[in-house]
């Protein structure tokens, strides 16, 4: 707590009506000045601080509006290296006629992740995946724990989250998920 | 994420970060990743706003990323991991205002990142004004309207964070928002 808090203590302003200034400003603030009490329906008072007070708040609704997110880039960078220290690379390899392709077991990671969080029924998903591959293409086992949310039929959860799995899995990185164990670790409600 | 974890208020889910916290204590780099991928959004809106430059607050969020990583350990459980987080945060972005010195020059790049909002002249010199207005505010009083008024956090939500009580909190909104008044004023 700082000085200010102590020593700025002094009693509220008032409209001529007698409602206090600092509440009004909340009302507008908080986005319900057209939210009015019996009080403010009758009051031109009110009604004339109200107007006036969201016409200058107006620049502050917007900022609270405007949608920003997290640009890509150092924090990724971030994630990519704490994650390549900590973890040991395991690559998937796939056959080609001019060469082969090696998918890091992270893009599996990610890839089975990102869909079995999207899967009705999941609230939070992780994965460690042990990847094979085959002499003929690409083969990998995944397992994937999750938290459920109360109520739901896990065994058919489970058919779902190996569905949705196997199914990203193929589409994205042409290998064959042969393997999906599904951990469910917890019930949340 | 499933449709019951995204119908919680504010787009938190308590649960799943308890959950997911406890895999990171036992060594989870996924559950860790899962967890920053949840509030980074968040996080580095509120650096955003109490630094009012983008590339400082991508620093201030990569410094708490980095932050939570080695501190996990030391999360007691004791408070929601959002509080701790946004604290952590919010502590980050007072002591680079107070040690920096502030430059208040608006960097146009705090503006909109929205596509085709920066296109609206009035919309922009709006957001410019009220950027401008937030970060005129002390340290102290910034950290309250960005928290209540800007991310739309509860009253008991914010004063946690900010570990006040929610009297103190109220005294510091209701300065704030008379000298952000007052400050718009002009605008309008």
């Amino acid at each position: 707590m700082t000085d200010r808090d102590q020593h700025h203590a002094s009693p509220p302003e008032r409209l001529v009506c007698g409602r206090p200034i600092d509440d009004v400003i909340e009302q507008v603030a908080a986005g319900r000045a057209h939210v009015r009490d019996a009080h403010q329906e009758g009051c031109v008072h009110c009604q004339a601080a109200l107007a006036e007070y969201q016409q200058q708040w107006a620049p502050l609704a917007a900022l609270a509006a405007e949608p920003v997110t997290a640009p890509p880039g150092k924090i990724d960078k971030l994630l990519q290296r704490l994650r390549s220290t900590l973890a040991r690379p395991e690559y998937a390899i796939i056959p080609d006629p001019d060469g082969e392709l090696r998918i890091a077991a992270r893009v599996i990671t990610v890839t089975a992740r990102e869909a079995a969080a999207q899967v009705d029924g999941v609230r939070v998903a992780l994965t460690d995946t042990g990847v094979t591959a085959g002499v003929a293409g690409g083969t990998t086992a995944i397992e994937i724990t999750l938290a459920a949310g109360f109520g739901y039929d896990l065994h058919e959860l489970a058919d779902r989250v190996r569905a949705a799995v196997a199914t990203a899995v193929r589409d994205i990185t042409g290998l064959t998920a042969a393997e999906i164990t599904v951990v469910i670790d917890d019930v949340l409600e | 994420m499933a449709a019951d974890g995204q119908d919680r208020p504010g787009g938190l889910d308590t649960a799943a970060d308890d959950w997911l916290i406890a895999k990171a204590r036992s060594g989870s780099i996924d559950a860790w990743e899962v967890l920053v991928h949840r509030h980074r959004d968040r996080i580095y809106r509120i650096a955003l706003r109490m630094v009012g430059n983008p590339h400082d607050a991508e620093d201030i969020v990569q410094d708490v990323v980095l932050q939570v990583w080695t501190a996990l350990a030391g999360f007691a459980g004791k408070s929601r991991f959002t509080t701790w987080l946004y604290r952590v945060v919010v502590n980050r972005c007072i002591n680079h205002i107070t040690s920096a010195r502030q430059h208040h020059e608006l960097d146009e790049t705090a503006l909109s990142t929205a596509p085709g909002a920066d296109v609206q002249a009035v919309a922009r010199g709006q957001l410019r004004a009220a950027i401008a207005a937030v970060l005129n505010l002390p340290p102290d009083l910034r950290a309250a309207v960005v928290l209540v008024d800007i991310e739309q956090l509860s009253y008991h939500d914010a004063a946690a964070i900010l570990d006040i009580p929610e009297s103190t909190l109220r005294g510091r909104l209701h300065r704030a928002r008379r000298v952000l008044l007052e400050h718009l004023r002009a605008w309008t």
